[in-house]
C-alpha cells in the first residue's frame, strides 16, 4: 500500500470528489473464520452456517493521479477458514480505457504463495 | 468472476489492485470510478449438505423439464412459446454428460464443466429467442449460453 493510501488520504480525496462513494461502502480490512474468532466487536464473519455473502456496493475505485502497473492503489482483506471453502469474487464496474481490477489471493502461512484461481472468467 | 478453494486452518490476504488513471468527462475535468464486490465464501461440506436433493423432492431436473422439441402446435394464441420453471441441477442424472472443457482464449483462459441440453425447434416461421437463468444459491457457480 502507498504511503499516501495508507494514511487515508487517497480515500479522502477520492471520497470528497466523488460523491457517489461518500455513500458507498468500504472494503473490510478482515473477514474473521467464525464468530469467536472476532475481537467482538462486529467483524464480518462467516456465520454458522458457513456462509459469508456480501455485496459491497459503490467502493471507491481509487485512482492515482498518474497511471502505474507497477505500483497500484489497492486494498487489503485478511480472511481465515476453520473448514475447506470455496470463495466467490464477482466485480462490477464500468470498463473505460485501461482501467481494471486486478484480485491477488495470497496464502499468508506460505510466505505470500499466490493462490491460482479454479476459474475465472470475464463478462 | 473468479473461484478459489480455501483451505481450512490457512490465513489468506486478498489485495484488490486500482489499474487506470482518472476518467475525463466532456470538459476534461476527472470523474471518479466505483464498483461493486460480491464476495462470497461457503464451507464445502455444507454446500454440499445444502444442495443435496431429497428423494420426495418435485421439483423436476433440468434435464428431465427442459423441452425435447418445439413446434408451431406449442404456440400460445400470441405465437409465443415460454418455458419459465424452477428446475433442479440433479447428481448423477443431470451430470451424466457433462464436458470438461480445457483452458483457451474462448473459454477466457478457464477450464469449464458443460452440459449441453439440445432442444429441436421446428417452426414455419421465423423466431427470436431469448433466455436467462437465476440461481438459488451463488450466482457465480453457473452461467448459460444460447448456441445455436
Amino acid at each position: 500500500m502507498s504511503a499516501a493510501a495508507n494514511s487515508g488520504e487517497i480515500l479522502q480525496r477520492g471520497i470528497a470528489a466523488c460523491p457517489e462513494a461518500a455513500n458507498g461502502d468500504i472494503l473490510p480490512p478482515q473477514i474473521f473464520a467464525s464468530k469467536s474468532a472476532t475481537k467482538g466487536g462486529g467483524e464480518l464473519h462467516i456465520d454458522a452456517n458457513g456462509h459469508f455473502m456480501r455485496r459491497f456496493r459503490d467502493v471507491l475505485f481509487k485512482m492515482s493521479r498518474e497511471y502505474s502497473e507497477v505500483s497500484p492503489e489497492s486494498d487489503r482483506v485478511e480472511l481465515a477458514v476453520d473448514q475447506d471453502s470455496l470463495l466467490h469474487l464477482t466485480f462490477l464496474y464500468e470498463a473505460y480505457e485501461a482501467n481494471e481490477i486486478r484480485a491477488v489471493l495470497t496464502d499468508t502461512w506460505m510466505l505470500g504463495q499466490q493462490v491460482t484461481p479454479q476459474t475465472s472468467f470475464k463478462v | 468472476m473468479t473461484e478459489y478453494r480455501l483451505t481450512k486452518g490457512r490465513h489468506y490476504a486478498l489485495t484488490v489492485m486500482y489499474i487506470g488513471g482518472p476518467k475525463l468527462n466532456d470538459e476534461g475535468h476527472s470523474k471518479c470510478s466505483v464498483f461493486d464486490l460480491t464476495f462470497s465464501i461457503v464451507h464445502e461440506s455444507q454446500l454440499v449438505e445444502e444442495v443435496k436433493c431429497a428423494a420426495s423432492d418435485d421439483v423436476p431436473s433440468l434435464s428431465a423439464a427442459l423441452p425435447k422439441k418445439i413446434t408451431d402446435r406449442d404456440l400460445d394464441s400470441h405465437g409465443e412459446y415460454t418455458f419459465d420453471k424452477v428446475v433442479k441441477l440433479a447428481y448423477p442424472h443431470d451430470f451424466q454428460h457433462v464436458e470438461k472443457t480445457a483452458a483457451t482464449p474462448r473459454t477466457r483462459g478457464s477450464a469449464r464443466d458443460i452440459a449441453r441440453e439440445n432442444i429441436e425447434i421446428q417452426l414455419e416461421k421465423n423466431f427470436d429467442i431469448s433466455a436467462s437463468i437465476e440461481h438459488e444459491y451463488d450466482q457465480a457457480l453457473f452461467t448459460l449460453e444460447l448456441a445455436e
